[in-house]
């Protein structure tokens, strides 16, 4: 009896873990060829480059406070940020910020659209109080982007549904890099006097 | 039976051997459980300072940061310095920055340092290198194999034929009820 019974469970633990898989967008295979590209050109040029390889060179100005899933570099003209997601390096470490590192890895597309507003409001409506991680990078508070309270999420989802009617588009297209390696570049560090 | 004796030293010597991992992977994995609540790798501490600013903040220099550095009395690091925005400029120091709001002059600084223990924990949880990811494979795998011999070590009443398996039943109903629940 007790053996049928502990069978059972094991069966039913096996059916619901394998009843319902996460729904996954299939990931190009990225090329093995490296582009070159500047914080500063990055925006207008990664929507040719999606589910490419890149190398990026910037200062580290954020990185995600709780975990180090991602991080935002500069370029040189201290204004255009990227933002560089952990992807295959897990995390990055608080004491990056302020260094310049190289950063490579693929381009990746968000597409903002109707039907992704809707889901996120929805989403967003069924959590108590705080949103993690799904925050649009509109390069002014990181720190918002990576924890965003509910109110301020709604706030953004309207703002995007604007821009996204504003835009005559059917989708707003965010981009991001999905890190597989980085290197911190060497920097002298000063005293004040 | 021979087979039980076996079953019995490889549970107990699995179990020796995979000690000190399954400890850090448990810390570590409630540090991390509850990382909306907390840092779990820094300690974070922050003074707030009131600055004095020239005029024109727009051509900020690096001779300006490394003053208010010194003004603030804090022989820290400079390492760099940018505006995120046009009412505040923040300077990087050395496992820290310090943040100005341009308008009010008021400055935060603030500090991290490595939470002993609970950051190399952390580390090691998020797979460091392949080869860690290997050990970490072995040992997910040596789990399983703890798990199930632990099942078989004791027969009779108190065995996985009696109250064994009352308490796997319960141990297993309870994500099964979760997953019915929420998922």
């Amino acid at each position: 009896m007790l053996r049928s019974i502990l069978s059972l469970l094991i069966a039913a633990f096996l059916f619901t873990a394998c009843a319902k898989k996460e729904e996954t967008k299939p990931v190009e295979k990225a090329d093995t060829e490296i582009t070159k590209v500047s914080v500063e050109e990055f925006d207008s040029v990664a929507v040719n480059l999606v589910g490419k390889t890149v190398e990026v060179k910037g200062t580290v100005v954020h990185v995600c406070e709780h975990g180090g899933k991602r991080c935002h570099i500069v370029g040189e003209d201290q204004k255009t940020k990227v933002k560089i997601e952990a992807g295959k390096v897990e995390k990055f470490e608080k004491e990056l910020e302020g260094s310049d590192i190289t950063a490579i890895g693929v381009v990746a597309e968000l597409r903002i659209d109707n039907a992704y507003l809707d889901n996120w409001e929805k989403e967003t409506n069924a959590v108590e109080k705080e949103v993690e991680g799904k925050g649009i990078h509109d390069g002014q508070d990181e720190d918002a982007e990576d924890h965003h309270a509910k109110e301020s999420t709604l706030k953004q989802i309207e703002t995007l549904r604007v821009k996204l009617k504003e835009s005559g588009k059917e989708f707003l297209g965010y981009y991001s890099i999905e890190c597989s390696e980085y290197k911190p570049l060497e920097s002298k560090v000063e005293e004040a006097k | 039976m021979k087979w039980r004796k076996w079953n019995r030293i490889i549970h107990r010597d699995f179990g020796y051997l995979f000690f000190g991992m399954t400890i850090i992977y448990s810390i570590s994995g409630i540090a991390v459980n509850h990382i909306s609540d907390w840092n779990p790798s820094y300690n974070i501490e922050q003074k707030q300072y009131s600055i004095e600013l020239s005029d024109n903040q727009k051509t900020f220099t690096k001779t300006e940061a490394l003053e208010i550095l010194n003004s603030i009395g804090e022989k820290a690091d400079y390492k760099k310095h940018y505006m995120p925005n046009n009412n505040s400029i923040k300077i990087f120091i050395k496992n820290g920055s310090l943040t100005i709001d341009t308008k009010t002059g008021t400055a935060v600084l603030e500090k991290i340092t490595r939470k002993p223990i609970l950051h190399q924990v952390n580390y090691l949880h998020y797979n460091p290198g392949k080869w860690w990811t290997y050990f970490s494979d072995l040992f997910a795998l040596s789990l399983i194999i703890i798990a199930v011999s632990g099942l078989l070590i004791i027969k009779g009443k108190k065995g996985i034929t009696g109250r064994g398996a009352w308490l796997t039943g319960i141990g297993i109903l309870v994500p099964i009820l979760f997953l019915i629940l929420f998922y």
